[in-house]
């Protein structure tokens, strides 16, 4: 409790997340009667991780396609195509998130690849600079719901589930969620009064993808290689990090030594800052698991009803208030043995209770105080994080109305699944 | 005192470059050995995860002199500039606290994994080197955060539009 | 803050749901002694069924002076760390693949070894006896002591390539082997290449086919869904993989005599009992991969032979690298 206590306070006066959730942390592990140098071993174990690499690959990647200027040629032609309909780039934006979030296991990483081109689009674009971030922090979190899903991965074998059928079951649910914030882009869009930009002629079209070649087979390369199996995501990343260098440098010629010296030290800033908070929460989150805490509260909380829509709720609460603090796959080892007996009881499937896990974690990435997608929005913007906080804050309010929509219709999740097993 | 400085700011930045560049280098390396020369680096993924770390936590000491740490500034940005200015000063002061935890715990984990003398599985190098990125790491913070709290010490309060124009 | 008695009874509560029934719940609340058992492996395979049925029965034996808290699916992180854990004394007890402990004692490589034991038989005997006492010398150095060795049962060939029913099929396979150096040469000796693909990304590796193959035993494949990404799979038993069940030193010297008699008493019965659930399982494993839609063959004894002649340069490899590396292989293979 002092530890909470400790944390929020360091927080609210503006100490670095870093520090104050280290610093808490610390408090639990010592007044816990655990020695000190378990801090400094969670932290290394939190960030010691071959796919956790990908985070700051695909920033640099990321960065690099900004500055070799491989970027600005694809939303120009993502211009082009959509940006004469009301809303087209946000669209355009949330589209992309997809696509990538096919392309990562990691939400993070989605933020950073397709948030680190759009948000500076959408504001050249007249789009606010809370929407934008809003927007494409919300829309990261397809990340790890549609697959492939390094959290669904931790649940499927946490539950003895069947991976191949979990990756399938995140496809409508995600597929839901990016439709449901494309409608929220036109919508805000309309309303803001934006103006569907000009029509291009097909000969502009086809000008602009001629000169966009180069960065459109980046992402054909990415996602062909994953999908093809010629490398892993991380793998991926790194071959992103050379394409666009290379490209930056010989085909745009954007990119010169000094200017590649400059773009690195910035994703070296941006990795770091993202990275140390996820080593951070590691302490706590060993602490937790350490006291079973989070064991003992769910229990405490399960054991008020054996109504399945009330239990679903406090499942729902229950991850959302776990998903506010910690990481998900943590909470997705912990909370797991869990939860499956009981919904098991009233006969919901292991693959639907995954699929609910997943996206009420990933909303828990959009929300403080830990919410990774919100650093990675807020190191690509440059924004406060304050400011990242509060604009990502409707749209999470919207993730959570098609989560209950997803909660309670099984078959969005069950559906495809049901195909494989016969 | 400002050779230091510069010495230190340098010697941050190129650690951090070279050790992105390097890190994922080696993976992209690796998976052309697959294509090309049908055999891998087994070491590659080793040592680029362990270039990551080192460079993350003398990376985060850059991130403290840039002022880029994630933090939660909702109400900070509520008060007066004088109070601000405190605020920040506190903020700095409980953060060198934690690179003191960071530097005592740090240097138990290493002297601990030094005197069983385990090894890395690939590379074959002490357990301990990389263990050392933490202890490392958390004293350029602190020398960082106190940089910080000086700075702050000599600002003048009511000149200063703390980053508003981001809004 | 939850009073420790609140803890124990919701403990009681989600034990319920095991099939652990052969014990029942021992207060603990004022053991003297706490161990922390942490692995990385699922609860409901046989080694993690074994972990908690250790701690029941060694809290039962005691009468409560030992409690004994299990944490298992890498809560507590991954093999290494949670040895690092019990040197540094926050946790007591793993049973952790023989596969990570070269890091501390660069000797367990033995167990990397192609074709080291013929059977499981030979497996249980070497290891719970003469082997397991050779390599038991060199844990209190890292402060740690043998108690027992786990089966994890005998490696297998899986792969989306083609049946290996011979040497020759494995040319020019790719297969995802450990950071191990002997495993990436044992691939080597056999044609074909080894990729060293990080546990967390093996089975999406499988599925894309990033690498064609791995090596494994039953529990695994079927518990990490590995058969389900892939399209073959040989009863190869080339490899050996086990678990030594390991307790920190400092904590069993803290220990009294007559406690540490009871934490040997039922080592010795849990051991005994797990290698029979790991057979019973195995042969569970076994069902489901016939059920399964992928396509399983067995290696015929004289092709093995070829694979034995063939992995002599890794014995070579571990004789000159290892320090007493000739006295180990001399009590495997007399
Ligand atoms: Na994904
Ligand atoms: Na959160």
């Amino acid at each position: 409790m002092i530890a909470i206590l400790l944390f929020i306070v360091l927080m609210v006066i503006g100490t670095p997340l870093a520090a104050a959730l280290g610093l808490g942390s610390i408090y639990a592990v010592l007044d816990a009667g655990h020695s000190l140098d378990n801090v400094t071993r969670n932290m290394f174990s939190g960030i010691d991780s071959f796919t956790l690499m990908a985070i700051p690959f695909f920033i640099f990647a990321g960065d690099l396609m900004l500055a070799g200027g491989a970027s600005r040629r694809l939303i120009d032609v993502a211009k082009k195509v959509v940006g004469w309909a009301t809303g087209g780039l946000p669209i355009a934006g949330v589209l992309s998130s997809m696509f990538f979030a096919s392309l990562s296991g990691s939400s993070p990483a989605t933020v950073a690849a397709v948030g680190g081109v759009m948000i500076p689009t959408l504001r050249d674009a007249q789009y606010t600079a809370k929407f934008s971030v809003g927007l494409m922090c919300a829309a990261g979190s397809l990340g790890i719901i549609i697959p492939p899903s390094i959290t669904l991965l931790v649940y499927g074998v946490t539950a003895e589930v069947s991976i191949s059928e979990l990756f399938i079951a995140g496809i409508i649910p995600g597929i839901f969620i990016g439709f449901v914030l494309i409608i929220v882009s036109y919508v805000i869009a309309r309303k803001q009064g934006h103006k569907p930009g000009e029509k291009s002629s097909i000969k502009e079209i086809v000008r602009s993808f001629l000169d966009a070649f180069w960065g459109i087979l980046m992402p054909v390369i990415v996602l062909g290689g994953i999908y093809f199996g010629v490398f892993t995501p991380t793998e991926a990343a790194a071959v992103a990090i050379f394409y666009s260098l290379f490209i930056g440098m010989f085909v745009y010629r954007e990119i010169n030594m000094k200017k590649l010296f400059e773009v690195t030290k910035r994703s070296v800033l941006i990795s770091s800052m993202v990275m140390i908070v996820i080593a951070s929460a590691q302490i706590f989150s060993w602490y937790l698991t350490m006291e079973q805490i989070p064991s003992d509260i769910a229990s405490n909380v399960l054991a008020i009803s054996t109504n399945p829509i009330i239990i679903m709720l406090l499942i729902t609460l229950i991850l959302l208030i776990v998903g506010m603090f910690m990481d998900t796959s943590a909470a997705v080892l912990i909370l797991t043995p869990i939860f499956l007996p009981i919904v098991m009881e009233f006969g919901m499937s292991p693959i639907h209770l995954g699929v609910v896990m997943i996206v009420n974690l990933a909303i828990g990435m959009c929300t403080p105080p830990f919410g990774l997608n919100l650093f990675v929005g807020a190191g690509i913007s440059k924004l406060p994080l304050a400011t990242v906080i509060r604009a990502t804050l409707p749209f999470v309010f919207v993730l959570i109305i098609a989560l209950l929509v997803i909660t309670f219709t099984p078959g969005m999740s069950t559906f495809l699944p049901s195909f494989i097993n016969d | 005192m400002t050779k230091l400085n510069k010495f230190l700011d340098h010697l941050e930045e190129y650690f951090g470059v070279i050790s992105l560049i390097a890190a994922s280098g080696l993976i992209f390396l690796n998976v052309v050995m697959r294509y090309v020369f049908s055999t891998s680096i087994p070491w590659s993924g080793e040592a680029a995860r362990y270039l990551i770390i080192w460079f993350i936590f003398i990376g985060s000491s850059f991130a403290v002199r840039e002022r880029a740490h994630a933090k939660v500034d909702v109400l900070v940005s509520y008060v007066s500039p004088r109070v601000q200015k405190v605020l920040s000063i506190l903020a700095s002061f409980f953060a060198i606290n934690f690179c003191v935890f960071l530097i005592v715990s740090g240097i138990q984990t290493v002297q601990n994994v030094a005197a069983f003398s385990s090894i890395t599985p690939a590379l074959e190098i002490p357990m301990y080197i990389p263990y050392l990125a933490i202890p490392v790491g958390a004293s350029l913070m602190l020398y960082r955060f106190s940089q910080l709290i000086v700075e702050d010490m000599k600002s003048d309060p009511n000149n200063q539009d703390v980053e508003e124009d981001h809004l | 803050g939850i009073s420790s008695e609140e803890v124990s009874e919701d403990q009681a509560d989600s034990d319920t749901n095991d099939d652990q029934e052969e014990v029942s719940e021992t207060d603990t609340s004022d053991a003297e002694y706490e161990i922390q058992f942490a692995h990385v492996v699922n609860p409901g395979t046989a080694k993690g069924q074994a972990a908690d049925y250790f701690a029941d029965l060694l809290e039962e034996r005691s009468d409560g002076q030992i409690a004994v808290s299990v944490y298992p699916d890498s809560q507590l992180g991954s093999d290494r760390e949670i040895i690092e854990q019990m040197q540094s004394g926050t946790v007591e007890m793993n049973a952790p693949f023989t596969g990570v402990l070269p890091s501390f004692v660069p000797q367990y490589q033995v167990y990397d070894l192609p074709y080291l034991f013929e059977d499981r038989e030979h497996a249980f005997e070497l290891s719970t006896g003469e082997l397991g006492d050779a390599l038991n010398e060199y844990l209190p150095d890292q402060d740690l002591r043998f108690l027992g060795f786990w089966d994890g049962g005998f490696k297998h060939f899986t792969n989306s390539d083609k049946p290996i029913e011979s040497l020759e099929d494995m040319q020019g396979l790719s297969m995802r082997a450990s950071q191990s150096p002997l495993l990436i040469s044992q691939f080597e000796a056999w044609g074909a290449s080894a990729e060293s693909i990080d546990l967390n990304e093996l089975y999406t590796s499988l599925e894309q086919g990033t690498v064609d193959g791995q090596e494994n035993p039953l529990s695994n494949i079927v518990s990490q869904s590995y058969y389900e990404a892939q399209d073959y799979m040989t009863y190869s038993e080339h490899g050996y993989m086990g678990y030594p069940l390991l307790i920190s030193e400092s904590f069993y010297q803290e220990l009294p005599e007559d406690l540490q008699e009871t934490l040997h008493e039922v080592a010795d019965e849990v051991n005994e009992w797990q290698w029979e659930v790991s057979e019973q399982s195995e042969e569970e494993y076994a069902e489901t991969l016939e059920e399964a839609s992928i396509e399983v063959n067995e290696l015929p004894e004289e092709e093995r032979e070829e694979f034995r002649e063939a992995s002599e340069e890794v014995y070579d490899e571990f004789r000159e690298n290892i320090e007493d590396g000739e006295e180990i292989l001399d009590i495997v293979e007399n």
